[in-house]
């Protein structure tokens, strides 16, 4: 008889990622709900790398034609405005799992060694994360798009020496227009998603090469017992667990892509004034809400310098932490980079709260 | 183990009626327009380009229907019988590696 499983397995070599997969061992632990982000924002990534070249069929990346386009795939297009939906808010549960797998790997110290490249393609990951849904956003070219390209465009310009140059780059020019639209098109459907499945690649690579962390506490405690951290195969118990993740992921995917379709601000008025209260998309408002705060002049520099600076600061330190962490990688509890952490999200949820209202 | 097996049988044959109802909604009681809509453009004086599409058109797209609330009922209705079997499946491999079934495979 003819035996289709051992067929495939001998051709794509099946049986071998399988026999690993069973030998692998994933800690079990009351942090173990952590481990299943990964899978989930990988999941996320396949489902707008599948409705997005649906999308591309139709779009029309210049100025005069993009808006239509867009309407064109909402009105006209066979289920387009579904996958327009389902593209959206699957890139909006991405930043949201990816935030939550970037403050639970802090908070867990997951970057101890061997792990710290792990963490910088993490990082790595987190920042291409956020630009792709920026410039996803800019896309329609509606009026919402056309404010924040100039507001999110500004922001660069704001950086000392370099600023003026990094906002021309992006602009292709002095002001928001068509080469805008075709630099964040190139960036958003070639540049950042072959950058983000490379960075993807080493990342799952990486976790496979070193395995799960286990965080210093749990460790600690099974120390003082002197017992093992008690380990599931990672085939059946995490990829059963992954695939459940899935499904319900998706469902959730699609009902808020048909309870709450995505929207379609007015055409570009080029001769409009920016309406007052202009807000970056809600991924940025932590940042947009910390600028809000910052004082016209902090010691005789421009506040909103201040803040850009400070807040690259605080990011690039964040993103050093496994080797300023020293107490963590020698194995000990260390409460301050925990408290760092604890703040970290503390400011980032505020701060997104109180600038979304 | 008999009844174990009848409990599955019956689950999966519920769920698998409830997705054939409502993988196909009833003629007439779901009021979605064709997902493809004909323009038509009257031509004055030389080539008519197509309609301009307006907001209300726009909005008519994102509008909530009972075809659309039917399809979330069955596409959930699939996702809890594909987490059912993947549950049946789980618990059977589990048990296998209890059992040292796993470990045996690896040692050969």
């Amino acid at each position: 008889m003819f035996d289709v499983k051992n067929e495939v397995s001998n051709r794509i070599g099946l049986g071998f990622i399988i026999n690993l997969a069973r030998k692998k061992l994933v800690p079990v632990h009351r942090h173990s709900i952590w481990y299943y982000m990964g899978g989930m924002l990988l999941f996320l990534f396949m489902i707008q790398a599948a409705t997005g070249p649906l999308l591309l069929f139709y779009y029309k990346p210049t100025a005069e034609a993009a808006y239509q386009s867009i309407q064109e795939i909402m009105v006209n297009v066979p289920c387009g405005w579904l996958i327009r939906s389902v593209h959206h808010w699957s890139s909006n549960l991405m930043i949201v799992v990816v935030f939550a797998h970037f403050f639970s790997t802090l908070l867990v110290k997951a970057y101890r060694r061997p792990r710290e490249v792990t963490w910088l393609t993490g990082m790595a990951m987190l920042v291409v994360v956020l630009f792709l849904g920026y410039s996803g956003y800019t896309l329609p070219f509606d009026e919402r798009a056309f404010f924040a390209l100039n507001v999110g465009t500004e922001i660069p310009g704001a950086i000392p020496v370099v600023g003026e140059y990094m906002m021309e780059f992006l602009r292709g020019g002095p002001s928001v227009g068509e080469q805008t639209l075709n630099r964040f098109f190139a960036m958003h459907v070639g540049i950042l998603p072959l950058a983000l499945m490379i960075i993807i690649g080493v990342h799952v690579l990486l976790v496979q090469l070193h395995g799960m962390s286990i965080p210093p506490s749990v460790e600690k405690k099974a120390a003082e017992k002197g017992a093992e951290v008690p380990g599931k195969p990672m085939f059946p118990h995490l990829v059963w667990h992954d695939l459940v993740n899935c499904l319900i992921l998706f469902g959730i995917v699609v009902t808020l892509a048909v309870l709450m379709p995505s929207g379609l601000d007015p055409e570009i008025d080029f001769l409009k004034p920016a309406p007052a209260g202009v807000k970056p998309d809600w991924f940025f408002l932590w940042v947009y809400q910390i600028l809000k705060w910052m004082p016209t002049f902090v010691l005789g520099l421009e506040g909103e310098v201040v803040g850009i600076v400070g807040v690259g600061a605080a990011a690039a330190f964040i993103g050093l932490v496994p080797f300023v962490d020293v107490k963590s990688q020698r194995g000990k509890l260390s409460p301050l980079f925990t408290a760092i952490g604890v703040v970290s999200l503390v400011v980032f949820v505020v701060c997104t709260i109180i600038g979304f209202f | 183990m008999m009844c174990y097996r009848t409990g599955r049988l019956a689950c999966i044959g519920v769920l698998l009626m409830a997705v054939a109802f409502f993988a196909v909604p009833p003629a007439g009681t779901c009021g979605e327009p064709g997902s493809v809509m004909v323009l038509e453009a009257e031509v004055v004086g030389g080539e008519a380009g197509p309609e301009k599409i307006t907001e209300s058109q726009v909005e008519a797209a994102q509008q909530l229907s009972s075809a659309r609330i039917y399809g979330l009922a069955g596409l959930w209705l699939l996702v809890a019988l594909c987490i059912l079997l993947i549950s049946f499946q789980w618990k059977d491999d589990e048990h296998l590696y209890t059992v040292g079934y796993y470990r045996k495979d690896l040692d050969h």
